[in-house]
This record gives structure tokens, sequence and C-alpha cells, in this order.
């Protein structure tokens, strides 16, 4: 369908200068969006959303993502559902420290933050709040590694750090969240690589 | 059900939850107002269904946003620090920071760098650029060379200069005494707090599942000195360890691996170091810790 409408929508909104070249380029990372939005969007939002702690900061993270993506429409993405999640998550944690920092502000000067976008209630969880007591980091390689089925080593590519870092952080996040959720831990579980 | 597993699912089960009712259309129309490419919302709007949304719009885009919050975040933690040599235009071997009060012993003959005491470890001294010094709070210190050795005179806390940044005036500057030949040496040498890199290792060396540190101490002697050693804890293999000198006073050891550690066992452990001269003067041990984990956790 998508390539069916690009030509007469590229006419009707008047984009005469786009080349045969770029419309070719632009049309398959089109695609590729688009497949990527249809097929992993409520996954990845929900992910980020358990990140950031936030829907709208999600939203905004797989939004800025998106639109990287689209800027970098001339270069090749290998995988382009890595590399989207990679780019979203990162968004997310800056999202979320820019969030903690307006936050801190508006306690230090007597109001509370209500910026509308905590999680709904029926989500208020025991798993949220064991998710929000992990630091950051550790959060983003846990839901990282569990949700969005990233390897150790995708997950160490992905943050710039170290797979030992990584291993280190997910051993730490699994044992926090074994605890604060009572589940039965044993330091010889695990395999994932 | 492992825990591996039963994390996954309630994760997973989470994130759909969390993440239900996602609009996709939605979702990239407010990417198209982010991007300064018109083609975006053309062409992936339409494969999403949303054309009639964003035409009005799709010609007037506004500029992408700063490509990388990360980098305005750590531009924000930047400050003025100078770092600090182990000789005029040698290595750097630590930081001052504006605000750090530091005892100047001394210059170099073209005026250009300036000895003063580690601000971190007062038994050490080092070299800094004199731009990272207020000028006027500096006078009449004498003309020093690199590693020569002086004998620390006490000076109270106002004979201190202080770097760029800070507005303190100061007094005079510390002394210093030519050693004399033949007084027996007791003076002890003096180490820095020790660093580490990095923090924590493993007891297997796999995938990047580091197995060694390096340790890095900085140690002064009134004469010289000649060694300096690590231990740790008894049945651990590899202790003690012999620091080999690098530079200047740095000094530096290699810690681990440490073959045979417990598959499971995890602990932080601790270094215990000590400096010696060649008068057989010991110094007051400094430590450092290092956790390590069993290699079973780097498996994991």
């Amino acid at each position: 369908m998508l390539s069916t409408d690009l030509g007469g929508l590229v006419r009707r909104l008047g984009v005469q200068a786009v080349s045969a070249a770029t419309r070719d380029t632009a049309d398959s990372r089109a695609i590729e969006i688009e497949r990527f939005m249809h097929e992993h969007s409520t996954r990845l939002v929900g992910a980020l959303t358990l990140i950031t702690g936030s829907r709208a900061g999600a939203e905004d993270a797989l939004q800025d993502a998106l639109a990287k993506a689209w800027d970098r429409r001339d270069q090749p993405i290998d995988q382009m559902v890595a590399w989207i999640t990679v780019v979203a998550t990162n968004q997310a944690r800056s999202g979320y420290r820019r969030r903690m920092a307006e936050e801190r502000a508006l306690t230090k000067i007597g109001s509370r933050a209500d910026s509308g976008q905590s999680l709904p209630r029926e989500h208020d969880d025991a798993l949220h709040r064991a998710l929000r007591s992990l630091p950051e980091r550790e959060r983003q390689v846990t839901v990282m590694h569990y949700v969005l089925d990233q390897s150790v080593a995708q997950v160490a590519a992905a943050m710039g750090v170290a797979v030992g870092t990584v291993k280190t952080q997910l051993f730490r996040a699994r044992q926090h969240l074994a605890q604060e959720l009572e589940l039965d831990y044993d330091t010889s579980e695990g395999g994932d690589r | 059900m492992s825990i591996d597993d039963e994390l996954r699912k309630r994760l997973k089960d989470a994130a759909d939850q969390a993440g239900a009712g996602v609009n996709p259309a939605a979702l990239a129309q407010a990417a198209a107002t982010t991007t300064p490419a018109a083609v975006l919302p053309m062409t992936l709007l339409a494969g999403l269904g949303a054309v009639g949304l964003i035409v009005g719009g799709a010609l007037g885009f506004t500029a992408l946003k700063p490509a990388d919050d990360n980098a305005r975040i750590g531009a924000t933690v930047e400050v003025q620090q100078y770092s600090l040599y182990d000789c005029p235009g040698g290595a750097p071997t630590g930081i001052a920071y504006p605000g750090d009060r530091v005892y100047v012993t001394g210059r170099d003959d073209s005026g250009g760098w300036l000895e003063v005491r580690d601000p971190r470890n007062q038994g050490s001294t080092l070299w800094v650029p004199s731009v990272a010094v207020d000028p006027d709070n500096v006078i009449d210190v004498p003309v020093r060379s690199c590693n020569e050795p002086i004998e620390l005179i006490a000076v109270d806390a106002t004979t201190t200069t202080t770097l760029l940044g800070d507005t303190t005036t100061t007094s005079p500057v510390a002394t210093t005494t030519p050693p004399t030949t033949q007084a027996p040496d007791t003076q002890k040498p003096l180490l820095s707090k020790g660093t580490r890199n990095p923090d924590e290792i493993w007891g297997i060396n796999v995938d990047d599942c580091v197995d060694r540190s390096t340790i890095t101490v900085q140690a002064v002697d009134n004469v010289a000195v000649t060694q300096v050693r690590g231990s740790y804890g008894a049945g651990l293999p590899g202790s003690p360890i012999t620091f080999s000198h690098a530079a200047g006073n740095t000094w530096t050891a290699t810690f681990g691996p440490l073959s045979g550690f417990d598959s499971l066992y995890s602990e932080d452990v601790v270094i215990s170091i000590v400096a010696r001269d060649a008068a057989g003067n010991t110094s007051t041990a400094t430590t450092v810790t290092i956790h390590v984990w069993g290699s079973e956790m780097c498996l994991i």
C-alpha cells in the first residue's frame, strides 16, 4: 500500500524536489519504520514506560527515536528494531533524568511535582515499585534484557559499556527484584547470554 | 519456573499492559513535528493511515530537537579543573579543582610551572601550570627541579594559595629546607589514598568479565621510596603484590587474577598498601577495596 500511495501523496503535497533516489531511500526507510511501529510499538512503549515510569515520557522517547531514524535515512541501519529500541531507551533515560531534576527542583521550592505523567493507579503494583527502586541503569538493563529480549552483549553495545558491567547490573537487579518480589532466589541460576 | 522465566513473564506482562492502546499513527504524527524532513510524514504516515492528519503541517516542520541530550547533561557538569603533573610537562597524575587550596613549594626555572603539594596527599608534590594559580598569591618561591627531594616543613593553614576561581587571598608560601646528607633518615614515606581501575573484578576471565584491576598510589619520601607492597586476606592467592615504579611518585600494581576463586564466592577484598624507603622506614598503610565477583557471576 505504501509504495502505491507514495507517488500520489508526494504530488498532492507539492514536494517536487524529491529525487527518485531520495524517494526510493525514503520509501525504504518509511517501510521499515512502518513495519516496526506495527509490530513493536506496543511492547516498546510499555518497556519504555517501565524505564521512565511515565507513559507520556515513553511515547516522547519513541517519537524522538523515530525522528532520528528518519533523519538517518541515507545511512543503513542494520537492525532497525534494535536501533530504535536503543535510541528510544536512551532518550527515555534522558527524559527520566530531566523529569527527576524537575521534580527535585519543584520539591525544593515547596511545590509538588505533578506532571500528570505517572503511571495509572492500577499499574502501581509490587513489580512497578520494585522496578522503581532499582538504580536507573539497572532498571534499563533489566527491561532491555527481560522485556525486549536483548542479549547481554546487545545491551552492552547499546549502552556503550562492557559486557561485564551489564552482567553485574543484571545480577544485582535480579537479586533486588527477587527480594522485593519475594521470589526464591538461587545464585546459581542464570544462563542468559 | 526459574526466576529468570518468572521475571521475564511478569515484566513482559507489565510492559504490554503499560503499552496497551498505543496508536502508531499518532506517535508517527507526533514524531513528524520534530523532524525537518517533510518526507517522513508523507511516506510513513501514509503507511500508517494518518495522511489526512498531517497534510496541513507537512511543509512546515519545526527544527529537530537537540540530538544528544546526554551531551547537554555532560556540559552542565563541566568545570574548570587542572591536571596535576609528576613533572613540568610530564604525565598527569592527579586533578585539582577550583577552590582547592594548595601549598606551593617551588617553581621551575621558567616560571611556567609551580610545584605544589598534592591536595589529596599532602606528603606528595606535584606540578601545576602557573596559569592555574593566581600569580599575585605566589611570591618568592625557590626554583626547583622535578623530583628534587624536599623536606617538608609544617606550615599553618594561611600559607597556602588557591587555584583560580576562588577569590581567597593568601599569605606567603610554604618553605623548604634542603636535606642534610649526614642526618640519619628517620622520616617515613607517605602514601596517597590508592585508586583502582576497575573497582570490581571477576574470578574468571570470560567475555568482558575482567579478572584483574590496576591499583595506583602516590608514594613520596624525603630520600626515595624503594618499595611499595600490598597485601590482602589470607586464603586468597597472589598476596602480597609488589608495586612497580611508574613515573614520578606513581606506583602501580595489578590485582588478580585470583585463580581458584570459588565460583560463587563474592566479597570486598581490602588491599593494605605500605611504602618503604632505603633506610627501612615504613609508611602508614593505606587501603583500597576491590569487589571480587565469583566466577559464576560472570556467566549469567
